[in-house]
This record gives structure tokens, sequence and C-alpha cells, in this order.
């Protein structure tokens, strides 16, 4: 059901990106199978479970995930990079989307408040927040980490989609951050290790107790994963599926 | 002023149980106020302003009222991105609590002189700026901080002389005839001992600095045939921001405008306020002889 589920999210992403002419469908596929696990298990209901994406200029793929459970229209996610033709714009975030950052190191300390205004008030519902590899980058991202881990906030779990590349190329290349586990470990999160499309894996990872400190989950991923042409490759971290291409990734997400 | 802000909102907090408090690792002797009543809404959030102004959005998202304290350029410049995205353009009810604002930690050097804060912040969307002058005009800004929702950043600098508040900002502190001063924060002192040098000159203190100066300003402003503003500020994008902007909407009766301010080629200087202020010839007796120079 989940890998149906993937299969959906990253066929729409592929046709949207490719309609639109817009880029990052390399980071929207690495994390389909992230949001097909998170997507199944959160509660999505208003007042449930409370979801922050950090890496926003993956937004689309949220777009698609929540079109696929059945909390946006088509309509909606259609018009994800164009609201210019509806008579007024649409509220900054989808619904079920707590907040959305398109600039990076913003998600993980607004998550943190979120998980803040849950304790005090009692409340026993989680906050999630998907990051990138690339976004650790920013200092805000450990800013947040050290209040996470300091406040001990075992309500917050977060999800790093770690592909490994980030957008000038590999990371080893770009910024060697080196081991990214031992960082978050450093701030007093726990964190686990798992392979980011592996469905079993992200299932089990999400329950794993952390009493009084945040879960960071390190899911190593592929960028671009499902389609050939767009694994590891960094052109596709700007780029998106022209029209031959597309039918050519379709088929290959179908298939898979 | 910083104790009488910290007691109302203490006041406050105790029929507000949505009232938070965050700090910077800032305030000692003053926080604490906040922190012994209610250390349930108390968080100090470490040397980290970007985050701290982050965890501000997410506290305001679950519809607390949050405030946050940190010193000028911390609370503005070092997380100016957090504040234009996470706050401001979702209107968040998140109120900054900017102290040490203009020169008043002069001796501290450049990175302490809050020089720019009110022209970064007055750029973005719906949040509302105040700047009182001292103990009268912070408690009226207080009122309306505590009262009304969104993001708010309050510069608290100098605590300034109090003189009573008869009307509505900005204030008319002393009538003149042909020529006024404006001025914002505690710098309104230096104006009204030059209005004791200079003959006929009004002074107003605008503690409040949002779009709502600019629509009082224009009724003002054509009784004058001179008009000059003062801030503890640079000249761009402050207060003389404020009045260019109205004076270029103005299609008649409009008086000479000159800004006074800090002008920018002099600003690396450490010293007091007091010293500081006659360097960058924002004192009584400069502010003065700059009127004079215009008026002759």
């Amino acid at each position: 059901m989940m890998k149906n589920l993937a299969m959906k999210i990253r066929k729409d992403v592929l046709i949207l990106t490719s309609k639109n002419k817009v880029g990052h469908i390399g980071s929207m596929l690495s994390m389909a199978d992230i949001l097909a696990v998170l997507f199944s298990k959160m509660d999505l209901s208003s007042g449930g479970d409370r979801f922050v994406l950090s890496k926003g200029h993956a937004g689309a793929v949220v777009a698609a995930a929540l079109m696929e459970k059945g909390i946006i229209d088509k309509k909606t996610f259609d018009s994800y990079y164009d609201n210019y033709h509806q008579k007024r714009p649409s509220s900054p975030f989808l619904p079920g989307v707590k907040y959305m950052s398109c600039s990076l190191g913003h998600g993980i300390g607004v998550a943190v408040g979120l998980a803040l205004a849950a304790k005090m008030d009692r409340k026993k519902h989680l906050v999630y927040a998907v990051v990138g590899n690339g976004e650790c980058n920013e200092g805000s991202v450990w800013e947040a980490m050290m209040a996470a881990g300091h406040y001990k906030l075992d309500n917050l779990i977060i999800i790093v989609d770690h592909n490994h590349m980030q957008a000038m190329g590999h990371s080893s290349e770009c910024m060697d951050m080196g081991c990214l586990e031992q960082k978050f470990e450093a701030f007093n999160a726990r964190v686990v290790s798992v392979d980011g499309h592996n469905f079993e894996h992200l299932t089990s990872a999400l329950s794993v107790k952390h009493e009084k400190q945040p879960l960071v989950i390190m899911a190593h991923t592929i960028k671009g994963k499902g389609v050939s042409f767009m694994e590891n490759n960094p052109d596709y971290h700007y780029g998106y599926a022209d029209k031959k291409q597309l039918k050519i990734a379709l088929g290959e997400v179908k298939k898979a | 002023m910083r104790e009488l802000v910290l007691a109302e909102i203490v006041k406050a907090a105790k029929t507000n149980p949505d009232i938070v408090f965050l700090t910077g690792d800032l305030g000692y002797n003053v926080v604490e106020k906040f922190q012994n009543s209610f250390p349930e809404r108390f968080f100090n959030m470490g040397v980290a302003e970007q985050n701290m102004m982050s965890v501000a959005a997410g506290l305001a998202l679950e519809n607390k009222k949050v405030f946050v304290y940190s010193i000028g350029n911390f609370a503005s410049l070092r997380c100016l991105e957090q504040l234009r995205n996470d706050i401001c353009f979702l209107n968040l009810d998140v109120n900054i609590i900017s102290v040490g604002a203009g020169l008043k930690y002069g001796n501290l050097g450049f990175s302490h002189q809050a020089t720019e804060d009110m022209a970064c912040v007055l750029s973005l969307p719906n949040i509302k700026v105040y700047n009182p002058a001292n103990l009268n005009e912070a408690k009226l800004v207080m009122a309306e901080v505590l009262k009304e929702r969104g993001p708010k950043y309050i510069r608290l600098g100098a605590t300034g002389q109090d003189y009573p508040l008869l009307s509505t900002p900005p204030f008319r502190v002393i009538e003149g005839k042909d020529k006024a001063i404006f001025c914002t924060g505690a710098i309104v002192d230096e104006a009204i001992k030059a209005a004791k040098m200079v003959d006929g000159l009004a002074v107003y203190s605008c503690p409040v600095l949002d779009e709502r100066l600019e629509r009082a300003l224009p009724k003002i402003l054509k009784n004058y045939k001179y008009a000059f503003t003062l801030e503890e500020h640079c000249l761009k994008g402050g207060l003389s921001g404020v009045f260019e902007r109205c004076l270029a909407k103005m299609s008649s009766n409009r008086p000479i405008y000159r800004p006074i301010g800090i002008k920018k080629e002099i600003c690396q200087l450490k010293s007091s306020r007091t010293n500081l202020l006659k360097a960058y010839k924002i004192d009584a007796k400069s502010i003065a002889k700059t009127i004079d120079k215009i008026v002759k």
C-alpha cells in the first residue's frame, strides 16, 4: 500500500514539475517514500499531529502526498506553482501542513516552538519535521537542535532526507559535514539511521523510544530515486523532465 | 523603561495564560520578574536569535502571545529573515522587546550601536514599530501591544524625561510657530533643550512609526514652514523614511525639510551615549546649530 502511494506521489510530481517547467524534482523523488510512510502513520486531521517541511523547495511532493491521501483536491495540487489565475491567493500553507519554508534552516526552529506549545498545553500530538541534508549547512539548524535537546522535546521527530547531495552537487564536495548522525547525537537527540527507501525500516524507526529527547531519523536516500537518469544526477536539483523524458520517467516509476 | 515593560507583561500574564516569554540569554536582573512568576512560560533560548524567532513563530502558530527579549541588532538584523518569513509573512503575534536601542550601549562599539534596526524592520510587512521616549510613552505603547495581535517591534533605548500625554501620537511636547522638529525615542530630550535655543521651535514625539504616523503627518506638517526629524538612527529609512514618503505625497503647503540623525561616515566611535550624541551632532547644541543654518 505504501509502495503504491509512493509510486503515485512520484508520478504526480514528475508531471507537475514538467508541466510548470520548475526544478527540484530530484529533492522530491528522494523523499517520496518518507512521505508515504509518514502520512500513513501521522494523524493528519486538524488538531492532530503537526507537520513542518523545512526543505520547502520540495513542497510539491507534500502537496502530492496530501492529494493522494484525499486531503487536498486535484485543482489545489495543479495550482501549486501558480495561483495567479485564482481570484485570490490561497492560504500560505497547505491544509495539514503547519509550516513550510523555502528558505533553509527555518523549519526545525518553528517545529521546536510547536513542540514547546504542545508541552505547555499538555497535548499529546506529535510534531514532525522533514529537513534536507544540504540544509544542515545552516547554523540555524544546530541552534534549533540545541534548544530541542535542552528542552527535552520528546514530542518532536525530525526526519533528515539525507540524499548526500545538495544544490551544487555531491555534499562531500560542496560542504563535507562528515557523519551527520554524530552531530545530531552530540546535541542530545536520539538518532536512528535507516534506508530511506525501505518502508519497513522507516515505519519501525518512527516508533523508536526516545524518552526526554527528540528523535532524529537519518533517512539515507538517493536523490532522484525511481528514475534512472535522475538518480544521483546533480542536473535534477534544478532540473525537471521535458516531454520525452517524462514519458520514460513515468514508465520507470510505474514499473518499480 | 525595561522594568516598566516587564512589569506590564507580568501583570497581563496573570490573566492571559497564553503569554509566553523568550529571551536570547539577556536581561539579567530584569526578565527574572517574569521567570519567577511563570517559570513554565519562560524560556531562555540561549545566544541564538535566529532560532529564537523561529521558535516564537512556532509558539504563535499555536495561538500563544509571544514576547521575545534581546538587544537592538541581535533582535533585528541577526534574525531578519526569520522575522520576515516566519513571523511577519504570517502576521503572527510575536512581540519583540529590543533593548539598548540607538546609542545606549555606545561604549560597546559598532556591534552594539543599533542604528539601522528601525529601517530594516519598518521595511517588513505587517509589523508595527514602536520607539517610546520615556515611561509614559512606554506605558501607552504596552497597553496597545498587550491588546492587539500581530507582529510588533518595541524599540527601547535610553529613558527620557516624562511629559504629559495630552493627545494621540505624535505628541506635541512644546508648541512653536513656523518650525517643528519630530523626534522618536529618548532623543526628544535633546530637541526639548534645543527648543530653548531656537525661537518658535515646536517639538513632537513619535513613539509609533507605522502607517498611522504617515496618515497623521500631512495635517500637522502643513502648519510649518520648516520641518526636521531627529532620531538615534541612521538617515536611511527610519523616521526620516516615513517623512520622505509623506512629503513626497504632499502637493501643497510642503515645509522645507531636513532629517537629523547619525551620518554613516562617523560611526566608528565608542563612548558613552552622551559623548556619542555630541560626536554624531545630535545633541541639543548641534541640533540648534543645524536648524539655525537651515532657517537663516
